[in-house]
């Protein structure tokens, strides 16, 4: 059975998620600050889990998040090396695109730390 | 309520926005932070401090509820749970300060790792935060075991507390954290 499309709207605590996997798109973006980052990220790293097996050719994972919480971060982290097992599945390409700011010097430095820790290949836009 | 008007001049000559005492649940937790945002766009602060502010009271809220455990003192009914956060400002910074009690064996962890944060430059800040956030798994508590490192990181200055002792195995946790504008 193909994957279905992932769609979480957003509140003010946690990001909206969209992701298409026909299409190899992955969107986040807006705030992630729960108390309880585990119940929502669980689920969506178990998706992916599912995604990474029958990747799209070309996965694509752009990042628009406005803030998160520490402990939001290593979820965040999971997503990434999640996403970059579709690698293993030979022919497969996958790149983040991570958004911020002009104004937000902080989230440009947490995109690039997220780069270094992981090896992805990473673009930073200002948005 | 006689003394509460002379309660809230020295508030207000302290430059008091928000103060909440009390228990910290995640509903609490979410209204401050409506009642926080709400305060710092009505004082028209320049987006990139507001961001930081903001930044450093969900940690600091975050901390209380995963780490404020209710103690016990021998001799006296009942538990101490309840904590205290701050949020004000004076003319050149912002400053979010918070107060909790802990137990003695959390105050040696808690001192180590904040004299450790403090020790840090910036550079190293960074490296620190991403050293434990790619190798630690999650604290017992729930949390990512990086909040002051991360309030650190965001307020770019010297990290202040002090721990006043109450009782053999009681202190009260005082912490400020500085957001320049």
């Amino acid at each position: 059975m193909p994957l279905k499309t992932l769609l979480i709207e957003k509140t003010r605590q946690t990001p909206f998620i969209h992701f298409i996997p026909e299409e190899g798109l992955f969107k986040i973006g807006g705030r992630s600050i729960p108390e309880n980052t585990f119940a929502f990220y669980e689920p969506v790293i178990a998706w992916l889990e599912d995604y990474v097996k029958d990747p799209a050719k070309v996965t694509v994972f752009e990042v628009h998040l406005e803030y998160f919480n520490t402990s939001s971060s290593k979820f965040i982290l999971e997503l990434f090396r999640k996403l970059q097992q579709v690698k293993n599945v030979s022919g497969s390409e996958f790149e983040v695109i991570w958004f911020y700011d002009k104004d937000d010097e902080e989230m440009m430095e947490t995109g690039e730390d997220y780069r270094d820790l992981t090896g992805i290949p990473f673009k930073i836009v200002e948005a | 309520m006689p003394g509460i008007y002379q309660t809230i001049k020295k508030m207000q000559n302290e430059g008091a926005l928000l103060v909440y005492t009390g228990e910290v649940n995640p509903d609490v937790v979410s209204r401050l932070l409506q009642l926080a945002e709400d305060k710092l766009d009505a004082g028209g602060c320049p987006s990139g401090v507001r961001k930081r502010v903001f930044h450093i009271l969900v940690e600091c809220l975050q901390n209380l509820y995963h780490h404020a455990t209710p103690l016990k003192i021998p001799g006296m009914d009942g538990t101490l749970s309840e904590s205290v956060v701050q949020l004000r400002s004076d003319d050149t910074a912002f400053y979010v300060e918070t107060g909790n009690y802990l137990s003695a064996a959390n105050k040696e962890k808690l001192e180590l790792y904040l004299g450790r944060i403090n020790s840090l430059d910036k550079d190293q800040i960074r490296e620190y935060y991403k050293k434990t956030m790619s190798e630690n798994g999650f604290t017992a508590k729930g949390g990512a075991g990086l909040g002051f490192i991360d309030i650190a990181r965001k307020s770019e200055e010297i990290l202040v507390y002090n721990f006043i002792p109450l009782g053999d195995d009681v202190y009260f946790f005082e912490f400020s954290a500085k957001i320049k504008l």
